[in-house]
C-alpha cells in the first residue's frame, strides 16, 4: 500500500512540487500578512488613543506610520484570498486529469492495468492519494484565508458573514475534491491530457455556475429584511430594499412608501424621520448553513463523477 | 501550393485539439459579441428619442435600465476577450515542443526535419497563423461590441476598456504564444510546462504592465482636481492623484500625508490644500494644489500602438530565445 502510494505521488511529482510549493506560497504570505495585520492594528489603536482630536473636514491623519501599511498589507490579503479562492481550481485540474490521461496517452496504461489484480484498484491507488493531497493541500489553503480573513480591521467584533465566501475555510478543500473528481473523470474519457484539461476546466466552469445558481435561489428564498446599519454581520448579495416603521415595525416597499408619504421630513442621514432603511440579505450567521448546502451538491457531483471514472475505467480500451 | 497544403495539413494534425478549442472558443464568444450587438443596435433604433443610453431623460428610463443590463453582460464579455490571448496563447504555445519531448518523438523529428530551427519555424509560424487570426477577429469584434455599448463615445481616442478590444488583444497573444513555447522546450512536459508557463504569464505582464504604466507617466499631464474629485472628462486615462506643492514640487497624497506635521490637510472648493491646525483656510497655510495625472484620450492610438510593439517584440524574442533553447537540449 505504502509502495502504491509513494508510486502515485512519484508519477506526479512535478505538478505535486510546483502546486504544493505555490499553496504553501499563499498560505504562509496570508499567515504572514494576519499577523503583521494584527502587530500594526494593536499600534494603530494605542496611536489613535493617544492622538489629539483631528480637525472635521481634514484629509489627514494622526497615524500615517500605521495607516499606510495597514493599507498596503489589505490590499496583500486581497491578492492572498485571491489565491486562495482558485486553488481548489488549479490543484483539481491539474492533479485530477493526468491520473489516468496521461497514462493513456504515454500508452503505458495496458501494462498499468495488466499488472494490478483490476483496474478499479488501480484507480483508487493512483487517484485516491493524488486527490488527498488535493484536499488537504486546499484545506491548509482554506485555513490560512479563514485567518487572514478574520485579521481584516473591519471585521473586529462582527461576524465575517459572507465575506470571501469562497475564499477560506472547509469549502475551499470540498471545491478541490469536487474538480478533482471532474479532472479524473475527463482524464479517462479524453485520451489526452491537454484536451482534458480543457474540457475539465469547461465542465468546472459550467458546474460552479450551475451551483451559484442554485445557491442564489436558496439565498433569495433565505433573505429576510436587516437593518443597514447591520450590514457588516449580514455582508453577502443585497436581493432587495424597503423601509421599516419605527413605531409599528410594519415593513413596506420604498416604491409604495413614497407614494404613502409624498412629503416625508428627513433626519440627518437623509432618511425619513421615524423609519429605517432595510436590506433584503441572508444573515451571516446561516453562513456556515450555506457551506454545508453547497459542500453536499459538491459532493454529489464529486461521487459521480468518481464512479463514471471507475466505470470509464473498467470499459475503455487502454 | 501541394507543398504549403500538406505544411498545413500536418500542422493542424498535430495540434488538432488545441486548434480546434481556440477556433470553438472564439467562434462561442464572437458569436455572444455579435449577438449581444445586435440587440443592443435594435434597442437603440427602437427608441430613437432616447439618444443617450448613459444619461437621464424623462421617459427613457425603461430603456435606459434594458440598456444598461444589456451593457453589463457586453462588459462580462469584453473581460473575457482581455483574458483570451492569454488563454490561447498558452494553448497553442505550450504543448508545441513539450509535446514531443513528452512523447519522445522529438528526436525523430528534429533529426528528418533540415535543422531545429526550420522545424520550430514552421510549426510556430502555423500557431502563430491561427492564434493572429482568431485573435483579429475577437480584437474586430470586441470593438464593434464596444461601441453598441457605448454609443456615445469616440473610442478610437478613448482609454475606456483599454486593453479588451482592439489590436492590443493580438499582440498580447503573441506574448502569450512566446512565453508557452520557451517554457514548454525548457520543461519538455505538458501539463508542468502549462501551470509554469501560467504563473510565468502572470510575472511577466504584471511587470509588463508596471513598466509602462510608468513610461505612461511621461506622457500624462497634470490636470486641477476639485476637492478630490477628478477633473477628467471621459477617454482619459488616469494615473492618479497628485499634490503639486508651491515649490512646483509633485508628490502623491500619501508622501504629503506621511511628512510630519500633515495631519490637518484641508481643501477648498478650487482644490487648493491648507495645512491648518484649526481647520481655517488661511493663505498663508496653503501648501499645494489637488491635481490629477491624466494621459488624454488623443493619445490612446500610440499608447496601444506603443504596448502591441512592446508585446509583439517580447513574444518574438521569446520565440528566438526558443529557438536557442531547442537547437541546443536533448530530444528526450
Amino acid at each position: 500500500m505504502l509502495r502504491a502510494l509513494r508510486l502515485a505521488l512519484r508519477m506526479q511529482r512535478f505538478e505535486l512540487r510546483l502546486l504544493l510549493g505555490a499553496v504553501l506560497l499563499v498560505s504562509v504570505a496570508a499567515l504572514a500578512i494576519a499577523w503583521q495585520t494584527r502587530v500594526l492594528r494593536e499600534e494603530h489603536l494605542a496611536c489613535f488613543r493617544e492622538a489629539p482630536p483631528a480637525m472635521e473636514g481634514s484629509f489627514g491623519t494622526p497615524c500615517p506610520d500605521q495607516d499606510e501599511p495597514l493599507q498596503l498589507l489589505e490590499r496583500a490579503a486581497g491578492f492572498a484570498k485571491a489565491g486562495v479562492l482558485i486553488t481548489p481550481f488549479v490543484l483539481g485540474l491539474f492533479l485530477g486529469v493526468p491520473v489516468v490521461a496521461r497514462e493513456i496517452e504515454g500508452r503505458t496504461a495496458g501494462i498499468a492495468w495488466t499488472l494490478d489484480p483490476s483496474r478499479r484498484r488501480w484507480l483508487l491507488t493512483r487517484g485516491g492519494p493524488v486527490i488527498a493531497v488535493a484536499g488537504l493541500a486546499s484545506l491548509a489553503a482554506g485555513v490560512a484565508g479563514e485567518i487572514v480573513a478574520r485579521s481584516a480591521p473591519w471585521a473586529e467584533g462582527v461576524g465575517l458573514g459572507f465575506t470571501d465566501y469562497g475564499a477560506r475555510g472547509e469549502l475551499v478543500a470540498v471545491r478541490a475534491l469536487a474538480v478533482a473528481a471532474i479532472g479524473l473523470v475527463m482524464g479517462a474519457l479524453v485520451p489526452r491530457q491537454l484536451p482534458a484539461l480543457l474540457l475539465a476546466g469547461a465542465a468546472s466552469l459550467a458546474l460552479f455556475m450551475a451551483v451559484t445558481i442554485v445557491m442564489d435561489g436558496w439565498m433569495e428564498a433565505a433573505a429576510e429584511p436587516i437593518d443597514v446599519g447591520q450590514m457588516q454581520e449580514a455582508s453577502g448579495k443585497v436581493y432587495g430594499s424597503a423601509m421599516r416603521d419605527d413605531a409599528t415595525g410594519l415593513i413596506v416597499g420604498e416604491e409604495e412608501w413614497y407614494l404613502a408619504n409624498p412629503d416625508p421630513v428627513y433626519d440627518e442621514f437623509g432618511m425619513p424621520v421615524g423609519t429605517t432603511m432595510v436590506y433584503y440579505m441572508v444573515p451571516g450567521w446561516r453562513y456556515g448553513e450555506f457551506v454545508l448546502r453547497e459542500s453536499a451538491l459538491l459532493a454529489v457531483v464529486a461521487t459521480m463523477a468518481t464512479v463514471s471514472s471507475a466505470a470509464l475505467v473498467s470499459v475503455r480500451r487502454p | 501550393v501541394s507543398r504549403i497544403g500538406s505544411w498545413l495539413a500536418l500542422s493542424f494534425r498535430l495540434h488538432r485539439w488545441e486548434v480546434l478549442a481556440s477556433v470553438v472558443g472564439t467562434a462561442v464568444l464572437a458569436s455572444l459579441m455579435l449577438w449581444l450587438t445586435s440587440q443592443l443596435r435594435f434597442l437603440a433604433a427602437s427608441e430613437p428619442g432616447c439618444p443617450d443610453p448613459a444619461s437621464y431623460v424623462a421617459g427613457c428610463e425603461q430603456f435606459a435600465q434594458r440598456f444598461s443590463e444589456l451593457g453589463d453582460w457586453g462588459r462580462q464579455l469584453l473581460l473575457v476577450s482581455w483574458g483570451a490571448p492569454f488563454g490561447m496563447g498558452l494553448v497553442l504555445g505550450v504543448p508545441l515542443v513539450s509535446r514531443e519531448l513528452e512523447h519522445r518523438t522529438a528526436g525523430i523529428a528534429w533529426t528528418l526535419s533540415r535543422s531545429r530551427g526550420w522545424w520550430l519555424a514552421r510549426r510556430v509560424a502555423f500557431l502563430a497563423l491561427v492564434l493572429i487570426a482568431l485573435l483579429a477577429a475577437l480584437a474586430i469584434v470586441s470593438e464593434i461590441l464596444a461601441a453598441a455599448v457605448l454609443p456615445t463615445l469616440q473610442l478610437d481616442s478613448d482609454f475606456t476598456w483599454h486593453g479588451r478590444r482592439g489590436w492590443l488583444i493580438v499582440a498580447r497573444g503573441v506574448s502569450a504564444l512566446g512565453i508557452g513555447v520557451v517554457i514548454g522546450a525548457v520543461v519538455g512536459r505538458l501539463l508542468p510546462a502549462m501551470l509554469t508557463a501560467a504563473f510565468a504569464s502572470v510575472l511577466v505582464f504584471v511587470g509588463l504592465s508596471l513598466g509602462l504604466d510608468r513610461w505612461l507617466e511621461a506622457d500624462a499631464v497634470l490636470v486641477p482636481a476639485m476637492n478630490g474629485n477628478a477633473a477628467s472628462e471621459v477617454g482619459e486615462l488616469s494615473l492618479g492623484w497628485r499634490i503639486e506643492l508651491l515649490n512646483g514640487q509633485v508628490i502623491t497624497p500619501d508622501e504629503l500625508y506621511g511628512r510630519d506635521g500633515n495631519v490637518n490637510v484641508n481643501e477648498d472648493i478650487d482644490g487648493r490644500l491648507y495645512n491648518s491646525p484649526d481647520g481655517t483656510l488661511r493663505p498663508e497655510n496653503l501648501i499645494g494644489y489637488s491635481r490629477e495625472l491624466l494621459v488624454p484620450g488623443q493619445l490612446y492610438p500610440q499608447v496601444v500602438l506603443r504596448e502591441s510593439a512592446v508585446a509583439s517584440g517580447l513574444g518574438l524574442l521569446l520565440l528566438l530565445g526558443a529557438a536557442g533553447v531547442v537547437a541546443r537540449r536533448r530530444p528526450g
